[in-house]
Order: C-alpha cells, then sequence, then structure tokens
C-alpha cells in the first residue's frame, strides 16, 4: 500500500472537515461583509453542545451532530443579529468589524471556560474496524463524515442555484443595496445565510471534535487559521472556492507529511502564497480583496 | 490566530487607558518587592503583621492552562503549612497568580504586572515561558524558582533563580536509559516541535544510540493538527517495538487514536512528565480509552517518593484547601506541585535563617537551609524549631532532598511510572538513581 494513496484518504478526511467549517465561513462574509473571526469560537460551542447531546442524553453522535448543528446555526444569527448588524448599521468600517469579531471571539473563548471549565471532553465512540481500497484506509466514521460533507456542499450548490432563496442570497452578495431595491428582504436573505453557514460551522466543530478524539474551549479557534487560509484561496466570500481550497490544502498537507511532518503546513501554505501572487483576488474570482479596497474607499 | 491579532490590536487599544492611569497616579512610588502589601511596611520583613504576596506564573488559560493550576496547587498548600505554623517572622503568606498564556510574548507583561501590582517577595513559575519571566523577576533582585527544563538553564549563572525539576537533557538522557536497559532496542520517537518537547531529543538520540538503540522513525510533528495519519502509518511501517514521546495533550490524542485505529493497538508509549499530568491523561483517556491507557502508557518523571513526613504534610494541607483548588486529590502524586510546595518551605526558612523577608537578603540562606550537613527537617514547623533552637538544618521536604549545586538546579533521580485506574494518576513503580544518568 502506498504512502501517497494512504496520505490522500487521509488527506480527504481533513478536507471534508475543511470544506464543511471555510464554506460556512466564506458564506458570512459573502452576504453580510464580515470577516468573522469569532467563528472558530462558535464551531467550538456547538462541539460542547453536541458532547451535552451525545454523552448526557446518550444519543448517538450523529444525533449529536444535529444538535451541534443547531446550536452554531442559533449562536450565529445571535451573534449576527444583536452585534453585527447594530454596527454596521452604524456604517463601522470592514476593519473595525474584524476587531468587533475579535472581542466576540475572546468573549465566547472565555465563556465556555468560564462555564465548561479547562478539561478535555471526547465523544462517545464505538470500536470500529478501519476499511480497506484503493490503497486508502478510512474508518466508517469517517466515511460517514466525507458523506456529509459531500451532501451539505451538493445541498448548498442546489440551494444557491436552483432556489429563490439561494438566488437572493447570491443577489444580496454581489449587491446588496442593489438586491433590495429589486425587493429582496436582505435581513431576511441575511438571517437565512446565517444559520445556514452557523449550521455548518456546527457541523465542522463535532466532525473536528470527532476527528482529534478530544477537545477543549479552545479547538475550534486554533484551527480558524486553516479555515481563514481555505477560504481565501478559494477567493473569500465565494461558496466554491472554499470547497477546492479545502480539498487542496487538506489533500497537499498530508502528502507533504511524507516527505516531512514539519513541510504539513509549510507547503500548504506555500501554494496559497503562490495561488495569491498569480490570483491576489483567490483562486475563483474577486473577492475578499475586491470589498477591501472597496471599503478602504 | 485569535491571541496573534490581539497581541497585535492590544497594545494600542490599552495605551490611553494605561496612559490615562499613570497620569492619575502621579508621582506615586513604585511598591520595593519585600514590602507587605498590608499593614507596616518594612522591607527587612523583621516588624509583624501584614501578607507577604508569593507571585505564581505560569499558563492559566490556553493549551498549558494545567500548569497553572498545578502551580497555585504547589504554592496554596505550601503556604497553607507556613501560615498554620505562624507565618514567618509574622507575615502570613499568600499565592498570587499571573497568566502567561503559555506565550513569551504574553508573559513579558504578565511578569511586568506581577512584580509592579503584587510586589512578590518570592516567585514560583514559570515553566517554559521561564526564559521570558526570569531575567524581569531576577532582574528587581526577587528569588525565582522556576519549572523550567530548558537545558539553557543548565549553566546559569544568576544568583536569583532556583530550578526546582531536572534539566530536560537530564529527562531525554533517562529516557534513552530505561528504553535501552529495558530491551526496547527499536524504538521510535515522535515530539512536537515546541520547545518544552524538542529540548529532551539531542540528548535521548546519545544516550539511546550509545546504549545499543536505533530508532526506527525519529519524527518531529507539528502541534495541533487536526490529523497525524500520514505521519503515523510511517511510523507503524517501521515496526517499533515502543514509541518515545512528549505531545500537549491535545496532539498526543489525536495522534495516539490515530495509532490504534490504523494499528488495532498501541506499542509500549514511553512518555515524560508531561504525561504524568492530569490533562493530558483525562485527553488521551478519552480518545484510547482507559484499559488501552493502562497497558500501553509509561513516563519517566523526576522522582517523588510519595511517602515520608513532608509528603504526608504536603498530602494534607492539599486536601484540606477545599474549594480554593478544583479537585485537589489530582495533584497528590503530582511532581512539580510537590516541588513548588517546598519551594514555598524553602524559602520561608530561608526568611527565618536571614531574619529578613527581603530577598536580597535572605537569598543567600536558599541553599544554606537545603545543604547537607544540618539537622535534617521535613517541613517548616520543624525547620523553624531547630533555627530557633540555633541549628543549622537540612531541609528535605515532600519532594525528598533539594539540594542545589552551583547552578541552583536541584539534582534528582528519575522514576517509570504506570497509570494507577484508582488514583487515576502516574504510579512510580521503579527508580532511576540520579548517579546512573550521565548528567546526574
Amino acid at each position: 500500500m502506498s504512502q501517497v494513496s494512504l496520505a490522500f484518504g487521509f488527506g480527504l478526511v481533513t478536507a471534508a472537515i475543511l470544506a464543511l467549517c471555510a464554506v460556512g465561513f466564506t458564506l458570512q462574509f459573502g452576504v453580510s461583509n464580515i470577516f468573522n473571526l469569532a467563528y472558530g469560537d462558535v464551531m467550538t460551542v456547538s462541539a460542547f453542545a453536541a458532547y451535552a447531546v451525545n454523552r448526557d442524553l446518550h444519543t448517538s453522535i450523529w444525533l449529536a451532530m444535529v444538535g451541534g448543528a443547531i446550536t452554531g446555526a442559533a449562536l450565529s444569527v445571535l451573534i449576527n443579529r444583536l452585534i453585527y448588524v447594530p454596527f454596521l448599521r452604524r456604517g463601522t468600517a470592514l476593519f473595525t468589524m474584524v476587531m468587533v469579531s475579535l472581542a466576540v471571539a475572546t468573549i465566547v473563548q472565555n465563556a465556555i471556560q468560564a462555564i465548561a471549565g479547562a478539561g478535555f471532553r471526547s465523544y462517545t465512540r464505538t470500536n470500529e474496524s478501519s476499511l480497506h481500497f484503493l490503497g486508502m484506509i478510512l474508518t466508517p466514521t469517517q466515511l460517514i463524515i466525507i458523506g456529509i460533507a459531500i451532501v451539505s456542499m451538493l445541498a448548498l450548490h442546489l440551494l444557491l442555484r436552483h432556489t429563490r432563496v439561494g438566488k437572493a442570497m447570491r443577489a444580496t452578495s454581489a449587491d446588496a443595496d442593489l438586491a433590495r431595491s429589486c425587493g429582496i428582504s436582505t435581513g431576511r436573505v441575511t438571517t437565512i445565510a446565517w444559520s445556514l453557514s452557523g449550521a455548518l460551522c456546527g457541523m465542522g466543530g463535532v466532525a473536528l471534535g470527532l476527528n482529534l478524539a478530544s477537545f477543549d474551549f479552545t479547538f475550534g479557534n486554533a484551527f480558524l487559521l486553516v479555515i481563514v487560509a481555505a477560504a481565501v484561496f478559494g477567493s473569500v466570500g465565494q461558496p466554491y472556492g472554499a470547497m477546492v481550497g479545502a480539498l487542496v490544502i487538506g489533500v497537499v498537507s498530508e502528502e507533504a507529511a511524507i516527505v516531512s511532518p514539519s513541510l504539513k503546513q509549510v507547503v500548504a501554505f506555500a501554494i496559497l502564497v503562490l495561488i495569491l501572487l498569480v490570483r491576489p483576488n483567490g483562486l475563483w474570482r474577486s473577492g475578499f480583496v475586491q470589498k477591501m479596497s472597496m471599503a478602504a474607499r | 490566530m485569535i491571541a496573534r491579532l490581539t497581541r497585535l490590536f492590544l497594545p494600542a487599544l490599552l495605551v490611553p487607558p494605561v496612559a490615562l492611569g499613570l497620569a492619575a497616579c502621579g508621582g506615586s512610588s513604585k511598591a520595593t518587592a519585600g514590602t507587605p502589601s498590608t499593614g507596616s511596611s518594612s522591607s527587612s520583613g523583621s516588624s509583624s503583621g501584614g501578607t507577604l504576596n508569593i507571585g505564581v506564573i505560569y499558563p492559566f488559560t490556553g493549551a498549558n492552562a494545567d500548569q497553572g493550576a498545578v502551580g497555585m496547587a504547589g504554592c496554596l498548600s505550601g503556604i497553607a503549612q507556613v501560615n498554620k505554623a505562624g507565618g514567618v517572622l509574622g507575615h502570613q503568606l499568600a499565592c498570587k497568580p499571573f497568566d502567561t498564556k503559555g506565550d513569551p510574548a504574553d508573559a513579558v507583561p504578565a511578569a511586568n504586572q506581577m512584580m509592579a501590582s503584587a510586589s512578590p517577595v518570592m516567585v514560583i513559575g514559570a515553566s517554559d515561558d521561564a526564559v521570558a519571566t526570569a531575567p524581569i523577576v531576577t532582574g528587581q533582585h526577587v528569588v525565582n524558582f522556576a519549572t523550567i527544563g530548558d537545558p539553557h538553564f543548565d549553566t546559569q549563572t544568576n544568583p536569583y533563580f532556583y530550578r526546582l525539576t531536572p534539566s530536560d537533557a537530564l529527562q531525554g538522557v533517562a529516557l534513552g536509559y530505561w528504553a535501552a536497559h529495558h530491551g526496547l532496542a527499536h524504538a521510535a520517537a515522535a515530539f512536537t516541535s515546541d520547545l518544552g518537547a524538542q529540548t529532551s531529543v539531542p540528548p535521548l538520540r546519545t544516550e539511546y544510540a550509545k546504549l545499543g538503540g536505533k530508532f526506527t522513525a525519529d519524527v518531529k510533528l507539528a502541534p495541533g493538527q487536526s490529523s497525524y495519519r500520514t505521519e503515523v502509518s510511517q511510523i507503524i511501517n517501521s515496526h517499533p517495538d515502543a514509541l518515545i514521546s512528549e505531545m500537549d495533550p491535545q496532539s498526543s490524542t489525536t495522534f495516539l487514536s490515530e495509532y490504534k485505529q490504523l494499528a488495532g493497538s498501541l506499542p509500549q508509549i514511553l512518555g515524560t512528565e508531561r504525561t504524568s499530568n492530569s490533562d493530558w491523561i483525562q485527553a488521551v483517556i478519552g480518545g484510547i480509552g482507559e484499559p488501552t491507557f493502562v497497558k500501553s502508557i509509561k513516563s519517566i518523571t523526576p522522582y517523588v517518593s510519595f511517602t515520608g513526613a513532608g509528603y504526608n504534610l504536603y498530602k494534607q494541607e492539599l486536601l484540606g484547601l477545599g474549594s480554593q483548588v478544583k479537585n485537589p486529590a489530582q495533584y497528590v502524586g503530582q511532581p512539580y506541585a510537590i516541588s513548588d510546595f517546598d519551594a514555598v518551605a524553602i524559602t520561608a526558612l530561608a526568611m527565618t535563617m536571614a531574619k529578613s523577608t527581603n530577598p536580597s537578603t535572605y537569598n543567600a540562606f536558599v541553599t544554606k537551609v537545603t545543604a547537607p550537613g544540618g539537622t535534617i527537617v521535613h517541613t517548616y514547623a520543624d525547620g523553624l524549631a531547630a533555627i530557633k533552637a540555633g541549628k543549622a538544618i537540612t531541609y528535605v521536604g515532600a519532594s525528598g532532598p533539594l539540594v542545589f549545586n552551583k547552578y541552583h538546579s536541584a539534582g534528582r533521580a528519575f522514576a517509570y511510572d504506570v497509570y494507577d485506574p484508582a488514583g487515576k494518576s502516574m504510579k512510580a513503580v521503579s527508580v532511576i538513581p540520579g548517579t546512573a544518568l550521565n548528567g546526574g
């Protein structure tokens, strides 16, 4: 069994988790123009909520993941409505919003520590044997995570392309003022987008918690850098770009580990820098950089 | 990432309020180390009353938050024995925590804040962050007991700095020595790239090779990754008879659970003192299950006998702390908490012998109260009585003899530990004498 195919399989698992997280992150930016640094901490809250469902209510991890998704959706909508929207109504600049989200991240993380403590948690898992196929070794749990990511991405694609809500989201993302003047309720669309992205964030948090085997109050935040990298790679605000970004970073980092574990992130981020040199707005198209320049004006 | 951004922008946000605060303080003078925080002020410490502060500087938040909890458990149990014996020169002691967040960039302002706000008479900590905090503490001529293993401190000459635990270099030697002497001639090494883990690696390689061992794989891992499966599969393919390792709790859990998943079982895992920390144990048991943990996880840690009057008093004071420490029983066998407990007693005895709470004065007596040749005392109360009787003393506390060499490092033996499910902690089952190790 070659190390390359093994690493490719492992990379797919990482990419699946990363895709759930990065697509949610980029969706929030696309619709609301907020670079939400509290995203990782919402993942953590969702993972803790799922832990409570899994361990205290003695349910399966997949039902607990639904609980995590609901928590992520509810918390994201609340944070957006109660904190971000009032700032945006006052015309707060993009950079200031980054600082606001940083403050929210700090508050949420400390709140988790205060409530749940600094200890580690692990979901209840059953012993499962690994499946060997196509030169890869994966567990049923990992295959389900990959399946959840694929189904979520397909569902999001269908929503964005073939439903009125999805089209309204794309219109709001492209130009919120124009969308409003066309009769689209951008407030309602934004709330739907934040609940969807929050649900993805919650699922991503639970999947990451499962993959890590144990997690504490800092784990979502620690993963944020890679999520942002995948989103930037594929152009922030572009869900399809984030999917590609997640796949590239997930697989490349595992393949690089064959040469040397210390190259794991180096190679992934080197590719990110190279892509940004050639395409400054990311792989997909103009997104983050364009919005930054507009905000600066 | 959040921490990085906070460091970038927080100073700018804090400048105006800090500047205003300083302006409001006007010409108020800075407190002097050794000055009691309440009551009559006397840097000589000869007067009664007032509380003397002990700064406890460790990570209290972040991935290494457990170090802070360990430090406070040691300090609080240490001051409990001193305060119950009437305090030191009429002063009660108090422990004041300061958070380095496990990052030198945060450790420096934390140390500055500690020195400015608490005016400590001694400081416990830090661990890996001591590189950043020790110069600030000792620069103000305050005695600093640290638990840093960094070999750079092996030959340090700062008169105010003391190291309670063995060098990581010695830890590495002990790991290699034990593995090679117990039939593990083809082990793999997996250490994370952080300084605390990496300092053990070169002496481990040297000692292991010298004794005939050969690593089947030797990998340096980036900590905090979402997966180590590729690295794990490479190690499994090298067919090691054991894995020698040091990683933080999160990385260890991910790594070992993936190892178990891919190989079906774990080989013997030989860890360092980090393996004996309660947060490490809790996290890894969650990932691999208690039966696998009991079977596979072993550690080489600084030896504490867990017997004798000194240790019994530590245990009694620790368990009597009640709500001051969350689940104090978890620190009953924690070698670093025990060392910090001893540091408080040593300092109090040095102050008593020097008849001063001023660090510049009592510092010269720190090595005297632990030096061999005096009347052996195991507790602060016994030491106090002996000093009052005009005797020279040798404090042999909860962690056993703490004889500081000329570089102020305490010599220690090491122990081979296995997990005790009843006590939910690692327990020593055999001792590697310091004399058996090159550095000992």
